[in-house]
C-alpha cells in the first residue's frame, strides 16, 4: 500500500475526531474524540516512520502515548470534580465566560 | 570675596517647601518664623556678600560660580551657575530687602486671612523665583526664573480665588506674561543659533550680525515690555491690583516688574549692538511714561492710581536705558522700589483701616487718624514727585539729564521730545500723586456721608473689595479708624527713611561732588560710560525744569484738592477718554475678545458639537455596533469556539491545496 | 489483489466504522467500547507497518489502561444520562461542523494524492540506532536502545509530565475543603 493511503486514513480518523468534538456535548465523548485525533496522528507517524525507514516517528508515538495518558488523567479528574460541583457535565452548561 | 548667593537662592525655596507642605498645620508664629526667617536669612546672606564685595577690588567683583553641570553634549554645555556681580548684587539687595519688609508688613495685613500660610508660602516662592532670575548666569535659567516669577505673580494675583475678578486678572496677567516669555524664548533661540552658547560670559562678549542683534534685542524687549508692563503689554498690571496689597507692593511695584529693566541692563552689550533697538526701548519707555501718567490723573481707585504710576515710572527706567545710561535705569529702579513699595504699603494701611475700601471718594480727612501712614505716604509722594532731596529726585534727575545730554550729543530732535515728555510726565506725576494724597488725607471724611453714584465708573471695585478676609463691611465710622499696628508701621518707617536718603547713592556731580556716585561706581563702568556727558548748564536746565514741573504739579493738586477731594462728573470728551483709560479695555474687548469668544462659541457649537462630538459619538456607535455583532461570536459554548479553530485549519489547508 | 491491499481495505473500513461509532453512539459506554475497537484496529495497522513494539504498547496502554479509566468514569457519572434529552443550543453547529469536516478530508486527500510521493526508503533520514529499529521490524531491544540513547531527555521530561499529571489529578479529585 502506498504511504498516501495510510495518511488519508489518518486524515479521515482525525476529521471524525474533530467532528466528534464539535457536535457532542458529553465531555467524556469529547475526550474520546480527542483520543481519536491523537491516534490519527500516531498512525501518520508510524506510517511515515515505516516509509522513511527511520524509527524517529515511533519515538514520537511513544511520547504521544504518555502525553495522552497524562491528559486523560487530568481531564477525567476535571470532569469528576465538575460533576461533583454541578451534577451535570453538559459542556454547553459551562458557559460562564459568555460574552 | 564671600559669596553666599547660593543660600540667597535656596533659603526662600526651603521656606516655600516647608510652608507649602506643612504650613497648613503650623501655628501662625511658626509660619511667620519660617516665612520671615527664610527671607530674612536670605537678606542677611545677600548683605554679607555685599559687604564682602565692597571690600574686594573692583576688578575682582564678578563671581561666576558653577553649581551643577546640567547638560553636556559635544561642544555645547550648559551649567546651572550663579553670576554674582555688582548688578545682580544690587538686585539681590533690593529683592530680599524690600521683600523682607513686605514679609513683615504682611503679617499684620493678612492677619485675618484664613490662608495665612499659603500667602507666606507664595511670598517665599516669589523671592526664590526672583533671585533665580537675577542670579542665573545664563539665559536658560534666566528664562526659568522669568517663568517662575510669572507663576508667582499669577498665584498671588489670584490669591483670593473666590473672587471672579481676581481669577480673571490672574489669567490676564499670565497670558500677557506668556507673550513675553515667548519673546524671550525666541530671543534665546536666536542667541543660541548665533553664539552657540547661552551663558552670559560667552553671549555678551559675542558680536552678532547687525540684523540678528536687532532681532535679539527687540525680542528681549518684548519680554521686558510684558514683564515690566510697557506699551502695548501693560494691561495686566492695573488688573493685578486684585491681589492683596502687599503683593502689589512687592511684585507689581518694587521687584518683579523691574525684571525687564534688569534684563536690559544685564544684556546691554546686545542692545549696544543695535541702535535701532535702543531707540525703540527709549521711545516705548517715554510713550509709556506719558500714557500711563495721563490715565493715573483721574483714577478713583487708590491702588489703580499707584499701578498706573508704576507703569509710568518703569517707562522712565527704560528711557534711561534707551539712551545708554543703564546705571541710571538701575538707580531709578532702586529708589522706585523704596518709595513705590512705601506708597503701596501706605495705601494698604489705608485700605486696612477702612476695612477694604479702595475708592478715593469715600476717604478724606484721614490725616487726623492715620498719622504714621499719612506722614510716610507724604514722604513717598514727595519722593516720586521728584522733590529735592528725596530719593526720586536724584534718580529722575539723572535720567532726564542724560536724555537731554544724549539729544544734545546726537542732535536728534526726537530725544529732545523725549526729554520734554519726561518733564511733562514729572509734572503730571506730582499732580496725580498729590491728588491722591489730598484725596486720602485732606478735607473731611466722606466715607459715612457720601452716597456714591455707582455707575460713574464702571470698574471702581465696590464688588471686588469683598475679599476673603477683607470683606468690605460698609463705611467705617471716622472715630473708629485706627492707625496700623507696629508690625505694619515699622516697615513703613524704614521705607520712608530709605525714600529720603536712598537718592544719595546716586551722582552728586551737580552739587559739587564730582567723585561721589556710589551706585554708578559700584555697577560696571561699561554700564554708563556709553551715556552722553552733558555740560553742567544742560544738567541744571534739566534739573530746574523737572523740579519746577514737580512743584507746579503739587501746587495744582493743592489748589484743586487741598481742601479735600470732590468727585465731579465731567463731560469733556478728552476727560472721558482719559478717565476710561483710553478705552483700551473696551477696544480690546471689541476687537479681540468678542470676536474670539464668538468664534469659540461657533466652534464650540459646530466643530465641537457636531464634528468632534459627532465624530466621537459616531466612533462609539461604530464600536458598539461591531461589538454587538462580534459579541454574538462569543456564544460561551466551548465547542463553538472549537468550530472556529476548525474553520481556521480548513482555510489554511484549502489555501495550500488550491495553491498546489 | 495481494493480502496487503485486502487487509488494508478491511482494516480501513472497520476502523472508520468504529470511529464513527465513537461519535455517533448516544450512550457513552457504547462510545467507549467502540473506541476500544478502533484502538485495536489501529494496533493492527501498526503491525502491518512493522512497528511491533508500538502495536503492543497501543494495546496495553490505550486499550488496556486508558480505556479502563474511561469506562470507570463513564459508569461512575450517570451512565444512562442521555444527551439528546436536552435541546441542542446551537443546532447549526452540527451541519457546519460536518461540512467543514468534509472539506477538510477532501482538501487533505487532494493534497496527499497530488503532493510529492514518498515511494521508497530514504536512508538519509534518522541515525543508525533508529534505522536499526526498522531493520529489525520494530524489535523491542532495538527500540529501547534508540529510546535511551537518542531520546533520553524527552523520555525523562515525559516522566516529569506524568508526575505532574498525577499530582493534578489528586488536587482535582480532592473534595472541597
Amino acid at each position: 500500500m502506498p504511504l498516501s493511503a495510510y495518511l488519508i486514513m489518518s486524515a479521515l480518523l482525525f476529521t471524525i475526531g474533530v467532528i466528534g468534538v464539535l457536535i457532542r456535548r458529553n465531555p467524556l465523548i469529547i475526550f474520546m474524540s480527542i483520543e481519536l485525533m491523537l491516534n490519527a496522528v500516531n498512525l501518520s507517524f508510524v506510517a511515515l516512520s515505516h516509509f522513511l525507514d527511520s524509527a524517529d516517528g515511533q519515538m514520537f508515538v511513544f511520547l504521544v502515548l504518555t502525553v495522552a495518558a497524562a491528559e486523560v488523567v487530568v481531564g477525567l479528574a476535571l470532569i469528576v470534580s465538575i460533576y461533583r460541583r454541578r451534577h451535570n457535565i453538559d459542556v454547553d452548561e459551562m458557559n460562564i465566560m459568555r460574552g | 570675596m564671600t559669596n553666599l548667593s547660593l543660600w540667597v537662592l535656596l533659603l526662600p525655596l526651603l521656606g516655600f517647601i516647608i510652608l507649602g507642605l506643612a504650613g497648613r498645620f503650623m501655628p501662625r508664629t511658626a509660619i511667620l518664623a519660617v516665612g520671615w526667617g527664610a527671607c530674612g536669612l536670605a537678606f542677611l546672606c545677600a548683605a554679607i556678600s555685599f559687604f564682602s564685595m565692597l571690600a574686594t577690588p573692583a576688578a575682582q567683583r564678578t563671581s561666576d560660580q558653577v553649581v551643577y553641570h546640567w547638560i553636556s553634549a559635544g561642544t555645547f554645555s550648559l551649567d546651572f551657575g550663579l553670576l554674582l556681580d555688582p548688578l545682580s548684587m544690587t538686585m539681590l539687595l533690593v529683592v530680599t530687602g524690600v521683600g523682607l519688609l513686605i514679609h513683615i508688613y504682611s503679617a499684620g495685613y493678612m492677619a485675618d486671612d484664613p490662608s495665612f500660610w499659603r500667602f507666606f508660602a507664595y511670598l517665599n516662592f516669589f523671592i526664590f523665583a526672583m533671585v533665580m532670575l537675577v542670579i542665573a548666569n545664563n539665559f536658560l535659567f534666566l528664562l526659568v526664573g522669568w517663568g517662575l516669577v510669572g507663576l508667582a505673580s499669577y498665584l498671588l494675583i489670584g490669591f483670593w480665588y473666590q473672587r471672579r475678578s481676581a481669577v480673571a486678572a490672574a489669567q490676564k496677567a499670565f497670558v500677557i506674561n506668556v507673550i513675553g516669555d515667548f519673546g524671550l524664548m525666541l530671543a534665546i533661540f536666536l542667541i543660541f543659533q548665533g553664539a552657540g552658547r547661552l551663558d552670559y560670559a560667552g553671549v555678551l562678549t559675542h558680536t552678532f550680525p547687525a540684523a540678528t542683534a536687532t532681532a535679539i534685542a527687540l525680542l528681549l524687549f518684548v519680554a521686558c515690555a510684558a514683564k515690566s508692563a510697557q506699551l502695548p503689554l501693560y494691561m495686566w498690571l492695573p488688573d493685578a491690583m486684585e491681589g492683596p496689597t502687599p503683593v502689589s507692593a512687592l511684585i507689581h511695584a518694587a521687584t518683579m516688574v523691574t525684571a525687564g529693566v534688569y534684563l536690559v541692563a544685564r544684556a546691554y552689550p546686545l542692545f549696544e549692538q543695535s541702535p535701532a533697538a535702543l531707540a525703540v526701548v527709549a521711545g516705548i519707555g517715554g510713550a509709556t511714561a506719558l500714557f500711563a501718567a495721563t490715565i493715573a490723573l483721574f483714577q478713583l481707585d487708590i491702588k489703580r492710581v499707584l499701578a498706573y504710576s508704576t507703569i509710568s515710572q518703569l517707562g522712565y527706567m527704560f528711557m534711561a536705558e534707551g539712551v545708554h545710561n543703564y546705571s541710571a535705569g538701575i538707580f531709578h529702579l532702586v529708589t522706585h522700589a523704596f518709595f513705590k513699595a512705601l506708597l503701596f504699603l501706605g495705601a494698604g494701611a489705608v485700605i486696612h483701616a477702612l476695612a477694604g475700601e479702595q475708592d478715593m471718594r469715600k476717604m478724606g480727612g484721614l490725616w487726623g487718624r492715620l498719622r504714621v501712614t499719612g506722614l510716610t505716604f507724604l514722604i513717598a509722594s514727595l519722593a516720586i514727585s521728584g522733590i529735592i532731596p528725596f530719593a526720586g529726585f536724584w534718580s529722575k534727575d539723572e535720567i532726564l539729564g542724560s536724555v537731554l545730554a544724549y539729544g544734545n550729543q546726537t542732535g536728534n530732535v526726537w530725544y529732545y521730545i523725549l526729554w520734554a515728555i519726561g518733564i511733562l510726565t514729572a509734572g503730571m506725576t506730582a499732580f496725580y500723586m498729590f491728588r491722591l494724597f489730598f484725596g486720602i488725607f485732606a478735607g473731611d471724611y466722606r466715607g459715612a456721608s457720601v452716597a456714591v453714584n455707582d455707575n460713574t465708573n464702571g470698574d471702581v471695585e465696590e464688588q471686588e473689595a469683598a475679599a476673603a478676609g477683607h470683606h468690605h463691611a460698609g463705611p467705617v465710622r471716622y472715630n473708629s479708624i485706627h492707625d496700623v499696628a507696629p508690625v505694619m508701621s515699622i516697615p513703613l518707617i524704614i521705607l520712608a527713611i530709605l525714600s529720603v536718603i536712598g537718592g544719595f547713592i546716586g551722582s552728586m556731580a551737580l552739587f559739587g561732588l564730582p567723585n561721589w556716585s556710589p551706585l554708578a561706581n559700584f555697577l560696571p563702568a561699561a554700564m554708563h560710560n556709553h551715556a552722553a556727558e552733558g555740560s553742567l548748564t544742560l544738567e541744571w536746565i534739566s534739573t530746574g525744569l523737572s523740579l519746577l514741573a514737580g512743584v507746579l504739579g503739587i501746587g495744582m493738586a493743592w489748589r484743586l484738592y487741598g481742601k479735600g477731594f470732590a468727585f465731579k462728573q465731567n463731560s469733556n470728551p478728552l476727560y472721558q477718554l482719559v478717565f476710561h483709560k483710553y478705552y483700551v479695555d473696551e477696544i480690546l474687548n471689541a476687537v479681540l475678545i468678542i470676536p474670539v469668544l464668538a468664534l469659540s462659541r461657533t466652534l464650540s457649537r459646530y466643530l465641537e458639537g457636531d464634528v468632534l462630538d459627532g465624530g466621537s459619538r459616531g466612533i462609539s456607535t461604530l464600536f458598539r455596533g461591531t461589538s454587538t455583532f462580534m459579541r454574538r461570536v462569543q456564544t460561551g459554548y466551548m465547542r463553538n469556539y472549537a468550530l472556529g479553530i476548525l474553520l481556521g485549519v480548513v482555510v489554511i489547508i484549502v489555501y495550500y491545496a488550491v495553491r498546489g | 489483489m495481494t493480502f496487503d491491499i485486502v487487509s488494508f481495505i478491511v482494516l480501513a473500513v472497520a476502523t472508520t466504522a468504529t470511529a464513527l461509532g465513537v461519535i455517533a453512539f448516544k450512550n457513552a459506554v457504547h462510545s467507549a467500547l467502540s473506541l476500544i475497537l478502533t484502538l485495536l484496529f489501529l494496533a493492527l495497522f501498526y503491525l502491518q507497518l512493522q512497528a511491533m513494539f508500538i502495536a503492543v504498547v497501543q494495546i496495553l496502554i490505550y486499550a488496556g489502561a486508558i480505556m479502563v479509566l474511561f469506562l470507570f468514569v463513564v459508569t461512575m457519572l450517570a451512565p444512562d444520562q442521555n444527551e439528546s434529552d436536552l435541546k441542542d443550543a446551537i443546532p447549526w453547529q452540527r451541519i457546519v461542523g460536518g461540512l467543514l469536516g468534509l472539506v477538510l478530508v477532501a482538501a487533505l486527500s487532494y493534497e496527499l494524492f497530488t503532493g510529492a510521493q514518498i515511494t521508497g526508503p530514504k536512508a538519509a533520514a534518522g541515525n543508525s540506532l533508529t534505522q536499526a529499529v526498522t531493520a529489525y521490524h520494530g524489535d523491542t531491544q532495538a527500540f529501547g536502545m534508540a529510546l535511551f540513547h537518542g531520546f533520553l531527555f524527552p523520555f525523562e521530561v515525559t516522566s516529569l509530565l506524568i508526575i505532574v499529571a498525577i499530582l493534578g489529578a489528586l488536587v482535582f479529585g480532592r473534595r472541597a475543603n
